[in-house]
């Protein structure tokens, strides 16, 4: 597939330094604490197509019923055409769905960064490498 | 025809397909003589690194991935020649303290970071060129948005604004196989890369695209004498044909400087 130079704006720490052509961006480590990651189980309810971060809105159930938004940033548009992904795919199908990300420095405790996705179907997709888990 | 002549002859033959198959293919060429540029173009950057994987079962992994399954690590490669270019720009010593300054502040002070037009050369080189004898459109699908530029290739063409601009007035011309692409009259809103390089209005880039094969080469060089020591030679690139087209880009939406909190920032180079 194609490329493009549409950046790479948010690209994780290791890509970044792992090419001389990174396009730039903000730091992660800036926003997000990259020595960890959270999981939380939600439904997808919104995907914003943008750059230089795409946006995954999803909707969690609380133990008192009531449902919290959380937020999470993810790579480029470009990058996510590169793999073959596209809008429509990471809205799903109204099925719950793991997310694991990074969580956030500012202390939003609903705004973190994708990691990885597990379909109800099984599927997964790997955004970027979660701290301490084995490569797929 | 005895066998000895028949086996000279059938030798001949074959030597002379070997010769054919090895030759080069030759120069794609416009109606008007000129080398075929058009197409849509792997540019040499950005993510061209990026080798996203698909498995048997649908799963994908975009970046982190352990190497796929028979892809042996690549042989020690061969000592590359010096590089021709650098990465960044040399500035005049009385501008290293601004430079510095705007480096340290890059997450306030870098246009991109703020989906703003990334200027030239920062931009690189065009995703896709669409060329006829007169004029030659050079598309990009950036990730601050989409941006084109119209190359005329006869003189005196005039835009109905003429004032100063992100990506400034192009003018190209041939110099044999060469495409060479003189661009001025931009503002000093851009910066040539990250790092603080920022550049004046008196900022003038040169491009030369020579296509070699299926890649195009794109030579850039920044003139700026108001700022710059001397005139920056970029790193070459390489374009590559691709078979997909240019999909719109999708809109910049700048939403991470609310909740950074830090200054840190990654390269940029481009």
């Amino acid at each position: 597939m194609r490329r493009s130079r549409l950046t790479l704006w948010c690209m994780t720490v290791a890509v970044a330094t792992a090419t001389s052509l990174a396009m730039a961006h903000h730091s992660l480590s800036g926003q997000f604490d990259v020595s960890k990651s959270f999981e939380i189980t939600g439904v997808v309810s919104r995907v914003e197509w943008v750059n230089p971060h795409t946006q995954l809105f999803v909707d969690v159930k609380q133990p008192n019923g009531s449902m919290l938004t959380y937020k999470f940033e993810s790579l480029p548009v470009a990058m996510m055409r590169k793999a073959g992904l596209s809008k429509g795919e990471l809205i799903g199908d109204g099925r719950p769905v793991v997310i694991t990300a990074y969580p956030s420095r500012s202390g939003v405790p609903t705004l973190g960064y994708l990691l990885h996705l597990k379909l109800a179907d099984g599927r997964e997709i790997q955004f970027s490498r979660v701290p301490g888990a084995e490569q797929p | 025809m005895n066998a000895r002549r028949l086996a000279c002859f059938a030798a001949t033959l074959c030597g002379a397909g070997v010769l054919l198959a090895a030759a080069p293919a030759p120069m794609p060429r416009m109606p008007d003589g000129k080398p075929d540029l058009n197409g849509v173009w792997d540019n040499g950057g950005g993510i061209d690194f990026l080798k996203p994987q698909t498995k048997a079962d649908g799963s994908v992994c975009v970046t982190g991935c352990a190497p796929a399954p028979g892809t042996a690590a690549a042989p020690a490669a061969a000592p590359a020649a010096a590089p021709v270019g650098t990465a960044r720009p040399k500035y005049r010593p009385e501008l290293a303290a601004k430079v510095d300054d705007l480096k340290k502040r890059q997450q306030k002070e870098d246009p991109v970071l703020r989906c703003q037009p990334p200027g030239l050369p920062r931009i690189g080189p065009p995703d896709k060129i669409v060329q006829n004898a007169r004029e030659i459109i050079f598309l990009y699908e950036d990730v601050s948005g989409p941006f084109f530029r119209i190359v005329p290739l006869r003189a005196g063409v005039k835009r109905a604004d003429d004032s100063e601009s992100y990506l400034g007035d192009a003018q190209g011309h041939w110099e044999g196989d060469t495409l060479v692409v003189e661009t001025r009259n931009f503002n000093d809103l851009t910066w040539l890369t990250d790092d603080g390089a920022f550049h004046s209005t008196a900022l003038k880039v040169t491009e030369r695209l020579t296509r070699r094969g299926e890649q195009i080469e794109w030579l850039a060089r920044a003139d700026d004498p108001k700022v710059l020591a001397e005139p920056w030679q970029l790193r070459p690139r390489m374009m590559q044909r691709s078979d997909v087209e240019m999909a719109e880009p999708a809109p910049c939406v700048e939403q991470d400087l609310g909740h950074m909190v830090d200054d840190s920032y990654h390269a940029n180079p481009r």
